[in-house]
């Protein structure tokens, strides 16, 4: 194979090496993380319900959602726990109960006897026809509930002195059996050693190769649907990708072109105070937080007191923009609210590039090609664009690179101020309420443009300047 | 025209960066003094007080009645003698008789909103003092720990190399496993203890927690020694430990970490806490020491020093400690300068936007945000925005001077 065939080959492979770290990382602190997606689905509903029934109801609704979305599967192909937990507790589909029994396990409960006694425990919950007595009296018992394994005991036995219908008693009386087991084979040794055990069906690889429930999977393109709205998670993207993709090129456009002006001309005028002023002005520039900045322009520029000059926020007017007819219409319509995010957007790379590129330039002007040059007689006009700009060039576009990944985190805080529904509101939304599909899509196609963004730097680093060999990188 | 001299390298701004930075780290060590709604030094009575510093809330009174130590309550009351600090507002505490953004100079109460209150009477002043506190913990812990965990790797890759280490497979077994055990000795088996101590008292949640870090570091230690001691000798393959090509595809795969949503979504799936930001910023920003400290070493390792050290037969601790931390230590601070500046700037962008930072918790990013639904209170817009601003440019001044006074050719990466 080529050496460009290889030096490709080994940096695609650490591009998926990078995804896929990434994925497996966002997907255990999301897994892990304090907020339940499906909560969130439900949350709308549960104001307006009142009533033990009504809520239990709901509750069931919710623990049907979790199996469905196989929210207690294991997380990944390879768990490290203790030998006294056994592979059962995945099989208790309840949010607390799992949360209990996984808790006594590590107290040196017998772990298979606890699921069972779980697993009655719900089984009395699925109960539809538990309506009425039974469940407030149960209910009024389980308020008082200490959530010891002794609690529990008390638990049961308080229920069975009610006056209760046989097949409720029934459960009662097997769950009791079980948590007597469980005390009885009790093992606290069993807890010190640990075991590595392996899933062969868990979330992760749900979520990478896919199953009925989730879609065809990760790697084969599939994002799945959002936990939130249920809609295909590649829809929401394409939805909001164009106003980030936008705004992102826009800026860098404009970056690239007013920093090479700036840079080339001040090093051009080296030493003059034209050069000084814009260079301190520069350094300001590329310091002040792009949260100020944006909170000054809307103060001075948006403001119905002030100037108003420029709308603060959206993309587009939000009357009649649907009907224009033309496209150049739209653009002119949403040009103006285009304006503040752009210079928000822009300004720090700008101020960040100009330096680079002044440096470099300054570097080249110096150097002993450009005397020879000028010596030759060449006209200062292909001097300057000829020999200076292309050298000057370089340290550009590497940065360029570089700066992908800060311009979708940059897009992140811009959007939130000026309510543009782009990929960083997608970000806020799918992580204040936790919906994982949205979220791992989000931040691997984020550290997938970043990675790839890197590699093109690179590659046009080794366009440009010949010296320079892939191996090297 | 003197005067325009390049401003990143003039002494004199220099100076003033020095000077504002000293300003910004006493008022964030000596906030609670500052800016406070309880007295410095109390007298009632024959008793004396000193609230602040004892925490002290109430003081019971011999006739069953309770005096509470807030300005609000103290400042009706004759025959006590008190000292205020200059401020006497607590940060992030409603005031009923200023509210409604009362700017700056107002009086309410007895006291002065130096620069002014938002809708429900927060002192803007007691804010900002306070909020220096958490820019100056959550910047300077970030930059300790994105330096630690960088000069750590950088040394890894720069001085062990790829071929300085050399193990037979049975010490890269047991070495290798000891891992695992110390996670699940260290922490997996001490959850709930952990859990439990974090919900009841963060002190002893530290304990907890420095307990779990010890077994954890004991395991893997033990399993070095045992290593180097005994396993030595087995006859199993050696091979080579490429430290310098595993940092390598650590530092790639850090720094195309798309960060800031990383930091973003975390912190908002995760319960806000400060600790978490630092932990977060601290980990995902610690590849450019890495890469600095890396590179001072490997031109240092073949130094005439360097292989006299090795011919007296010092150990690898005693060469990394004494004589190569303190020749790498010139990159890695500058790259600690630029690392105070962006936890600082990060932390004011995520509690700006209101997430991360805990409710309660007054910072600039969050007086700034205030100001968003009145921007007729000019107070809220520009002092904070002003401070964190000249804060950040005295950071990246220094951070320039360094680099130059350092390296000249040493690039922003």
């Amino acid at each position: 194979m080529s050496k460009i065939g290889r030096y490709l080959l080994k940096r695609i492979t650490q591009i998926f090496g990078v995804v896929f770290l990434l994925s497996i990382a966002t997907f255990l602190f999301s897994v892990n993380g304090s907020i339940d997606p499906v909560d969130q689905v439900f949350e709308r509903n549960a104001g307006s319900l009142t009533g033990a029934v009504a809520k239990a109801d709901l509750e069931r609704q919710k623990e049907r959602r979790r199996v469905e979305l196989g929210m207690y599967l294991p997380t990944f192909y390879v768990s490290l726990s203790s030998m006294a937990l056994s592979k059962s507790q995945y099989s208790v589909h309840n949010k607390k109960l799992k949360a209990w029994v996984k808790e006594q396990a590590y107290q040196g409960y017998d772990c298979d006897a606890l699921v069972a006694y779980a697993n009655e425990r719900i089984a009395l919950l699925a109960y539809d026809e538990l309506l009425g007595n039974d469940a407030y009296q149960i209910a009024a018992v389980q308020q008082k509930l200490n959530n010891t394994i002794e609690g529990h005991l008390t638990f049961l036995k308080k229920v069975m002195n009610l006056d209760l219908r046989p097949e409720i008693r029934q459960h009662l009386q097997i769950g009791e059996r079980h948590l007597l087991k469980a005390i009885e084979q009790r093992a606290v040794w069993k807890t010190k050693i640990p075991v590595l055990r392996f899933h062969k069906y868990n979330r992760y690889g749900q979520w990478l190769f896919g199953s009925p429930a989730t879609g065809k999977g990760f790697i084969r393109g599939d994002f799945g649907r959002s936990i939130i709205s249920r809609k295909k998670v590649s829809k929401h993207i394409l939805n909001v990708l164009p106003w980030t993709l936008v705004l992102s090129a826009l800026s860098i456009i404009i970056s690239i072109i007013g920093s090479i002006l700036i840079g080339v001309s001040t090093a051009y005028l080296q030493g003059s105070a034209f050069d000084k002023i814009t260079h301190s002005v520069l350094f300001l520039l590329f310091t002040v937080p792009t949260f100020w900045m944006a909170t000054l322009l809307l103060m001075f520029l948006a403001n119905p007191d002030h100037l108003n000059w420029f709308p603060s926020g959206g993309v587009a007017p939000l009357q009649n923009f649907a009907e224009m007819p033309s496209v150049w219409e739209r653009i002119t319509a949403s040009s103006k609210h285009l304006v503040l995010p752009l210079v928000c957007f822009s300004y720090g790379g700008f101020g960040y590039l100009s330096r680079l590129t002044r440096s470099s330039a300054t570097a080249s002007l110096n150097a002993t090609y450009i005397f020879s040059a000028r010596a030759r007689g060449l006209k200062e006009q292909s001097v300057v664009f000829r020999h200076v700009l292309k050298n000057a060039l370089l340290p550009l576009v590497t940065v360029v690179g570089g700066i992908l990944p800060s311009l979708f985190a940059g897009s992140l805080i811009v959007e939130r101020i000026f309510s543009i529904p782009g990929l960083g509101r997608e970000v806020f939304n799918s992580s204040t309420q936790n919906d994982i599909n949205l979220l791992l899509a989000i931040v691997t196609i984020s550290g997938l443009l970043s990675a790839i963004g890197y590699l093109i730097s690179d590659i046009l680093y080794q366009v440009i300047d010949p010296r320079i060999r892939l191996e090297d990188m | 025209m003197k005067m325009l001299r390049t401003i990143s390298s003039s002494p004199i701004t220099i100076s003033l960066s020095i000077l504002v930075l000293g300003l910004f780290a006493l008022t964030g060590i000596f906030a609670p003094y500052l800016a406070n709604d309880k007295p410095i030094y109390l007298k009632v009575g024959s008793e004396s007080y000193w609230p602040i510093w004892s925490g002290l809330k109430t003081i019971p009174q011999s006739d069953g009645s309770v005096i509470r130590c807030e300005y609000e309550y103290l400042n009706g009351i004759e025959g006590i003698e008190a000292v205020w600090p200059l401020v006497p507002f607590a940060p992030g505490k409603a005031n009923i008789t200023g509210m409604g953004y009362p700017p700056p100079g107002t009086v309410t109460g007895g006291r002065t909103h130096f620069l002014g209150a938002n809708e429900v009477g927060e002192d803007t002043l007691a804010g900002i003092i306070h909020g220096a506190q958490i820019s100056l913990k959550v910047g300077f812990a970030s930059a300790v720990l994105l330096l630690l965990i960088g000069l750590a790797f950088g040394i890894l890759a720069g001085y062990f190399g790829n071929d300085l280490i050399r193990l037979n497979a049975l010490q890269i077994i047991v070495i290798s496993c000891s891992f695992p055990l110390a996670w699940f000795y260290g922490f997996q088996t001490r959850q709930y203890n952990l859990a439990d101590a974090l919900a009841n008292h963060f002190g002893l949640f530290l304990i907890e927690l420095i307990f779990s870090v010890l077994i954890f570091i004991g395991f893997i230690t033990a399993s070095i020694y045992l290593g180097s001691r005994f396993l030595v000798r087995a006859r199993w393959k050696r091979y080579a430990l490429p430290f310098d090509s595993l940092v390598g595809r650590f530092m790639e795969f850090f720094s195309s970490l798309p960060t800031l949503i990383l930091l973003v979504s975390i912190t908002t799936i995760a319960k806000p806490s400060m600790h978490l930001i630092i932990l977060i910023i601290g980990f995902t920003s610690w590849v450019s020491v890495a890469r600095y400290t890396r590179a001072e070493i490997l031109k240092l390792r073949h130094s005439d020093f360097m292989n006299n050290c090795k011919l007296t037969g010092m150990s690898h601790t005693r060469i990394v400690v004494k004589h190569l931390l303190p020749n790498a230590m010139g990159p890695a601070l500058v790259a600690f300068t630029f690392g105070v500046a962006g936890a600082i700037l990060a932390e004011a962008a995520l509690s700006y936007l209101g997430i991360g930072i805990p409710h309660n918790v007054v910072t600039w990013g969050k007086l700034l945000a205030e100001a968003r639904s009145n921007f007729d209170a000019w107070w809220l817009i520009w002092t904070p925005g002003a401070l964190i601003f000249v804060v950040l440019l005295s950071l990246n001044t220094l951070g320039e001077y360094f680099r130059k006074r350092i390296n000249p050719a040493l690039l922003e990466s």
